[in-house]
């Protein structure tokens, strides 16, 4: 998209003003989204878009425009008025743009657009017909099939000249049931990675429909959840979306490096549970959250952020190192180039414990199961946190009992990964979109089964 | 290549391909940000934008292509991918566009008054920080301090004869300041649009933020219960977020709103009346066309309870067979543009008053999971104060509110004067609703 050539000009229009670094970034994007409802193809989303992101630094202060008139004139036009708002004269240097190449740690095995809309379509039709026939309950049975191949280069004034692929492929099915006057929903989105159609073939999708259809109508039976502190036992899979919000955005240098965050300036220190390890691994192949890249350029790595409960990394881009003194670890991402990237998580999770999930449910006198969440979100200057519980189970005595629906899990992120006293050995991850100041990005997020001794339970009862 | 040039070329392609109805839509946007923290500039950022949108009617059904990449050789491509879009849906509803008749009222939206123009910026942002810190010593931060400015172009035209414009503009400070104590933080923000002289006070708005910010230090715990919930103006909004999409058409006829069925009946309280505002001077949201470029219109969506009418699109309207009411997206839901409640006569106080104890919302968090439309069971996170004695008391530890929303609406029991928007088109003034369980931190 942008050449060698092109590069070095926009970088030297970049730096005219006396920036000591200049970026520039460049994205194409090709997307399709297919609607299937009732058994008819309700809808068929599709957009191309390409635009270029310029950013310059002086010390702490950088500047940044985007445009997507990619031409030549408008593009160096770009990079002069980033370089306007810093008054200073260039000095003269000269960027050497070298290739980084590097191996693809993602392979894909089937480019997304070779399949057909028509046979993407069939195949969410034979699914739905599938679920439609498992209970005369289901009333409604919708399914949407997405996929994005996004091209990004990168090159500055560091030397770095560097292009991934980014290819993405996710399916969400749902399900609506009535009985009576009642209706609910069971959703599942956990389908999907940094993968290209295979996603058709690595998934039992009869399996999947009879889950969500079992899920939506046992809720139809569930109470509503009583209120109160007590014991919560959060499932594996996305019952890591807690220690994403908990813990997990108040990692990024995003908000570390202005002392927003309330783990600023806390490497060393004891912040969870002795139980907990973390870690931000945006290597793991094929997972949703993954990159080979960040949007900077920089390779990525697997994080450790937690070891034993101790704070020992953060998750940092460019600018924000700046402030810390640290070099970044490819952190840096962006939903679009009409984002400044930031310090982002990838795939977060929480690493295996001693206990099995039996002993961890046996062991319980009186609390909430979480079995599966909902999302949340995270003030990360105050650590106050909220999680939505899609289905919730009591457990008495041990035993899990009575469904219960409605909950909503608050708190302060220090409080609760201290209070994690119970740490399974089955972890699994799960696919999730974040928000954030740099726009929404596919993450991760996993754990085992795990418990906190007391959470705040928002209920209706 | 510039847009107005793509477009007509997309439009004569269009045409040469000999299709009957298609549709072209195009944004530009023009943005500009200035960030700062602890009183320095941390970012500048100065960007623009365009995109455009090809639809194509065949065989009754619409098929739609975006594009931000206005270069010429996409335009095949582009039409390609709609005609084969509209052929493969085959749902059994079909879909229109509009031509373009009929009456569009000539109107006023927000603007910010003109001296803005003339603003330092800098120096605005730096006044506000100042008077943030200085307020009390327990601020200790100054989180979050931008000023923004966006100018955006759209324009909608088809093969019809509908062929609509229009620009809008809008500037804004957001400023959030963190408060702390006994190892304790707390939060507060603002957003100052220049559209009121007020907003010129950058030692105003640092000051106020900053109480706010302090007011919610000395919080205490609340027991377990159900109780009166009086909701901030500023917070009702996003209840009425919710009701949009239950009054819409397209929720209802894919049965996913417990408000199908109920056109005439009440489905709140009688004190409740919801209107929709399209014309509203100087409103946030003001427009005299939709997404699909039908002309809009004022409506009362709820009146002294009773659901006076669904939201439609041209689809949805057909389907019904009614009239469409402008408030199609442009894609296959609805949208509302200015949307609120109308005001009552008692004052803040008075609404406070009513409640006599229970507790005042000022913030709600995780809105986009803890709502189940279908079912309206909900639970938020939320933040504010109890009120005891019909007065305001101290302020809250973090608390959920839960309850269900087609039951809360029947539960209003009282509206105040203070209907106020905060930059946004859905507006409201304080609600008093009867019960909603409350669990405190």
């Amino acid at each position: 998209m942008i050449d060698k050539k092109l590069a070095g000009e926009i970088l030297d229009a970049a730096l005219s003003t006396g920036g000591d670094f200049a970026e520039v970034f460049w994205e194409n994007t090709k997307g399709q989204s297919i609607l299937v409802e009732e058994k008819k193809i309700k809808n068929i989303g599709g957009g191309l878009s390409a635009g270029v992101g310029i950013r310059v630094f002086k010390g702490y202060f950088q500047t940044y425009a985007y445009t997507n008139l990619l031409d030549r004139e408008s593009l160096l036009q770009a990079a002069k008025k980033a370089a306007h708002a810093i008054k200073g004269k260039s000095e003269q240097r000269i960027i050497n743009l070298v290739d980084l190449e590097f191996e693809n740690q993602h392979k894909i095995k089937t480019i997304p657009n070779i399949l057909k809309k028509s046979e993407r379509a069939e195949k969410l039709i034979e699914i739905s017909d599938y679920m439609y026939g498992l209970n005369p309950l289901v009333k409604r049975v919708g399914a949407v099939d997405t996929y994005s191949m996004r091209q990004i280069g990168i090159a500055n004034s560091e030397g770095v000249l560097t292009e991934d692929n980014q290819v993405r492929a996710r399916i969400i099915i749902n399900a609506l049931v009535n009985r009576d006057e009642k209706t609910e929903q069971a959703i599942e989105g956990n389908i999907g990675g940094l993968v290209g159609s295979e996603v058709f073939e690595n998934y039992d999708f009869k399996k999947i429909g009879e889950d969500v259809v079992r899920r939506a109508v046992n809720k139809l039976d569930a109470e509503l959840c009583p209120s109160g502190k007590m014991p919560v036992i959060i499932h594996n899979g996305f019952g890591g979306v807690i220690f994403h919000e908990a813990c997990g955005h108040s990692l990024e240098a995003t908000t570390v490096a202005s002392g927003t965050s309330v783990f600023s300036k806390r490497k060393g220190e004891m912040i969870a549970s002795e139980l907990v390890t973390a870690v931000d691994d945006a290597t793991i192949p094929n997972a949703w959250g993954s990159i080979n890249i960040d949007d900077e350029g920089t390779r990525v790595q697997r994080k450790v952020l937690i070891e034993n409960g101790i704070l020992k990394n953060y998750m940092i881009d460019k600018f924000n190192g700046r402030k810390m003194g640290e070099v970044s670890n490819g952190a840096g991402r962006r939903e679009n180039y009409k984002y400044i990237p930031t310090s982002r998580m990838s795939n977060t999770l929480i690493l295996n414990g001693k206990s099995s999930f039996e002993e961890i449910i046996s062991n319980t006198k009186y609390g909430l199961f979480a079995a599966k969440m909902a999302g949340g979100s995270v003030n990360p200057a105050t650590g106050e946190f909220n999680f939505s519980v899609d289905d919730g189970f009591l457990v008495e005595n041990g035993k899990i009992k009575q469904q219960v629906k409605g909950a909503k899990l608050i708190g302060r992120g220090e409080e609760i990964l201290k209070n994690i006293d119970m740490v399974g050995d089955n972890m699994s991850y799960s696919i999730g979109v974040c928000g954030s100041v740099s726009g929404q990005i596919p993450t991760t997020v996993g754990q085992p089964t795990l418990r906190v001794k007391e959470i705040t339970v928002g209920g209706q009862k | 290549m510039r847009a107005e040039e793509f477009v007509n070329k997309l439009y004569e392609e269009a045409k040469e391909r000999k299709l009957d109805q298609f549709q072209i839509s195009y944004n530009y946007t023009l943005k500009d940000s200035l960030n700062m923290d602890e009183g320095e500039i941390k970012d500048e950022s100065n960007n623009e934008n365009q995109a455009v949108s090809f639809s194509v009617k065949i065989n009754g059904k619409i098929g739609r292509f975006t594009c931000s990449d206005l270069d010429e050789k996409n335009i095949k491509e582009i039409i390609d991918q709609a005609v084969e879009t509209a052929e493969l849906i085959n749902e059994d509803e079909e879909n229109f566009f509009y031509d373009g008749s009929g009456k569009y009222e000539k109107v006023h939206a927000y603007r910010p008054l003109e001296k803005v123009k003339r603003l330092d910026r800098l120096a605005f942002l730096v006044a506000v920080n100042e008077a943030a810190k200085k307020a009390d010593k327990r601020i200790v931060k100054v989180t979050d301090l931008s000023f923004q400015s966006e100018k955006r172009k759209e324009v909608l035209r088809n093969s019809l004869g509908l062929n609509v414009a229009e620009e809008n503009e809008c500037v804004f400070v957001y400023l959030s300041v963190k408060a702390e104590e006994n190892g304790f933080c707390k939060e507060a923000d603002d957003v100052i649009f220049f559209d009121k002289a007020e907003d010129f006070s950058a030692e105003d708005l640092g000051l106020r933020v900053a109480k706010k910010a302090i007011a919610k230090l000395d919080e205490t715990g609340i027991k377990s219960e159900i109780v009166p919930v009086v909701f901030e103006n500023r917070v009702f909004p996003s209840f009425l977020k919710f009701l949009s999409m239950a009054c819409s058409a397209y929720e209802v006829q894919n049965e996913r709103s417990k408000l199908a069925g109920k056109l005439g009946k009440p489905i709140a309280s009688q004190i409740l009346t919801v209107v929709e505002n399209p014309h509203l001077e100087g409103g946030y949201a003001t427009t005299s066309f939709d997404g699909e470029g039908y002309p809009t219109r004022y409506k009362e969506i709820i009146k002294d309870g009773i659901l006076q009418t669904y939201l439609h699109n041209l689809k949805t309207a057909h389907k019904d067979g009614v009239s469409p009411t402008g408030n199609g997206s442009g894609s296959a839901g609805t949208c509302v543009s200015n949307f609120y409640v109308k005001p009552g006569a008692d004052s803040k106080e008075d609404v406070l008053q009513a409640a006599g104890s229970g507790v005042y919302v000022t913030e709600l968090n995780g809105l986009h999971a803890g709502m189940s439309l279908v079912s309206g069971d909900f639970s938020f996170g939320a933040g504010g104060f109890l009120i005891e004695n019909g007065k305001l008391g101290k302020a809250l530890k973090q608390i959920t509110i839960s309850g269900n929303f087609y039951q809360m609406l029947k539960d209003v029991r009282n509206v105040g004067n203070d209907l106020e928007f905060y930059g946004s088109g859905i507006g409201a003034p304080s609600v008093l609703v009867d019960g909603l369980m409350i669990a405190s931190d």
